[in-house]
């Protein structure tokens, strides 16, 4: 009895033992965030190098597809005003490409085509945000004859606009692309277990040891995590909040998700998470469920073929897809949960 | 049983549970901050010593407050001061950083975190 005893006492410290030294973290200033990634059960010379050919990368795309900083896109947008075919930059090709079918998928919602509508909120810009908002007639003059993907056309290497106010802001995808990037890069040399989280958005492959990673998403309204859920392999997650980005002027908050058929931001969500292998197509969808709002978010998840989706409604109400909420567990109980097939 | 035997239960007994608690249970409340400019690890905090301090960063000083076993980016040179706008925090894991400034706060605790990332 006493043997029994002693040993317990040993052994609750030593099994409380994990082994940290198996994990390697890191963060990069870069695509105008903070990117985290951690790695699992990598030798650290090998972890350190594939970190540093990560930021290689990432400092890449943020210059080519930024949208009014020069580089391959702002350039791409002086030519599409031309509305002319041109020879374009291959950098661009694949986000374009991405972008107009899930522009067609989204009904419109995800529509990167209007990058003049963000410049006159000023969301594009790196500067203090702080209002007012464009008038009323401005933007109502933008949204009547609304700028869409339909108006890029892409034959091969070439492109042409056919609206003269085209000028593409691929913000809402070029993070989820970008890490699935990174995700392809680490598999392509041989690491199979690692977490990358840019700006809040991830993607996950393998496992933390002997574990599934486990991730917490983030309330809204609150500074902690409303729930939490085990990530499986190659699932990304990603949220589009109003809370990210905004500015206040009268008393009133405006976010940076725009409506395109109002032109201003969507008031109805305050935030949607998606769960999806493909981190671009997550990006994208959950900036459109997040402007589809509670009405409408199931008929685009439909449409988009998504079937992992939370969003959070402007009175804190919770609605999820049946398979989401077997995924998640509250940390904070929302006071009201509506689950749908 | 001998009288060293009672004195042994008497003395484990009681630290069984606590070793439990301690060990086992995961660790949400963080103890310590680390503060790292431009990913060079600068220094680590105390979360139980309420301070305020600079931190130098690529646009000028941040501004960080420790208070009651949280920390938060009270002020930052940046122009769009979203890392202020994250405010306070106090959770194992917990990640704040000023991009413009490259300021980063990264809270540790005992034991392990709950979470290996957070979605935002």
């Amino acid at each position: 009895m006493k043997k029994a005893f002693l040993i317990l006492f040993i052994t609750s410290f030593i099994s409380a033992c994990t082994p940290k030294e198996q994990e390697y973290r890191d963060s990069l200033f870069v695509l105008g965030t903070v990117v985290n990634v951690t790695l699992w059960g990598v030798e650290e010379q090998k972890a350190a190098q594939a970190i540093k050919d990560i930021e290689t990368d990432l400092k890449f795309l943020h210059t080519v597809w930024h949208p009014w900083r020069f580089g391959a896109m702002s350039r791409t947008n002086e030519l599409l005003a031309l509305n002319e075919w041109f020879s374009a930059n291959p950098s661009v090709l694949p986000v374009i490409s991405k972008s107009k079918q899930l522009y067609t998928l989204s009904n419109g919602l995800f529509n990167p085509a209007i990058g003049q509508l963000i410049a006159l909120w000023n969301f594009h810009s790196d500067e203090i945000l702080d209002g007012p908002p464009p008038e009323r007639s401005t933007i109502d003059t933008f949204t009547k004859d609304l700028p869409t993907m339909d108006h890029v056309e892409v034959n091969g290497f070439r492109l042409r606009a056919t609206h003269p106010k085209i000028k593409l802001d691929v913000g809402a995808i070029a993070k989820g692309m970008a890490v699935e990037r990174v995700i392809t890069y680490l598999k392509q040399i041989g690491i199979n277990n690692a977490i990358v989280n840019a700006g809040g958005d991830l993607k996950a492959i393998g496992q933390h040891g002997d574990r599934a990673w486990s991730v917490g998403i983030r309330h809204p309204r609150q500074d902690s995590v409303i729930a939490g859920l085990e990530v499986h392999d190659n699932e990304s997650v990603f949220t589009s909040g109003d809370y990210e980005r905004n500015f206040e002027y009268a008393e009133k908050r405006y976010h940076h998700i725009l409506d395109p058929r109002t032109g201003y931001p969507a008031d109805k969500t305050q935030s949607v998470t998606v769960i999806h292998p493909d981190a671009g197509l997550a990006d994208a969808a959950a900036t459109a469920l997040f402007i589809a709002g509670p009405e409408q978010w199931q008929e685009i998840a439909r449409k988009m073929k998504i079937e992992l989706v939370m969003l959070i409604d402007q009175q804190g109400h919770v609605h999820m897809t049946k398979a989401m909420a077997k995924r998640l567990t509250f940390e904070i109980e929302p006071e009201e949960k509506i689950i749908v097939n | 049983m001998t009288l060293a035997d009672r004195l042994l239960y008497l003395l484990i007994l009681p630290i069984l549970p606590l070793v439990f608690w301690f060990f086992w249970q995961p660790a949400t409340q963080a103890l310590q901050a680390d503060i790292h400019v431009n990913g060079q690890y600068q220094q680590r905090l105390s979360l139980q010593d309420n301070q305020t301090l600079r931190v130098h960063g690529d646009l000028g000083d941040s501004i960080l407050e420790v208070q009651d076993g949280k920390i938060r980016f009270k002020d930052s040179p940046c122009t769009i001061k979203r890392c202020v706008h994250s405010g306070w925090l106090k959770h194992t894991g917990d990640f704040n950083a000023c991009v413009p400034n490259k300021v980063s706060i990264a809270l540790l605790g005992s034991g392990t975190q709950k979470f290996d990332s957070i979605n935002f």
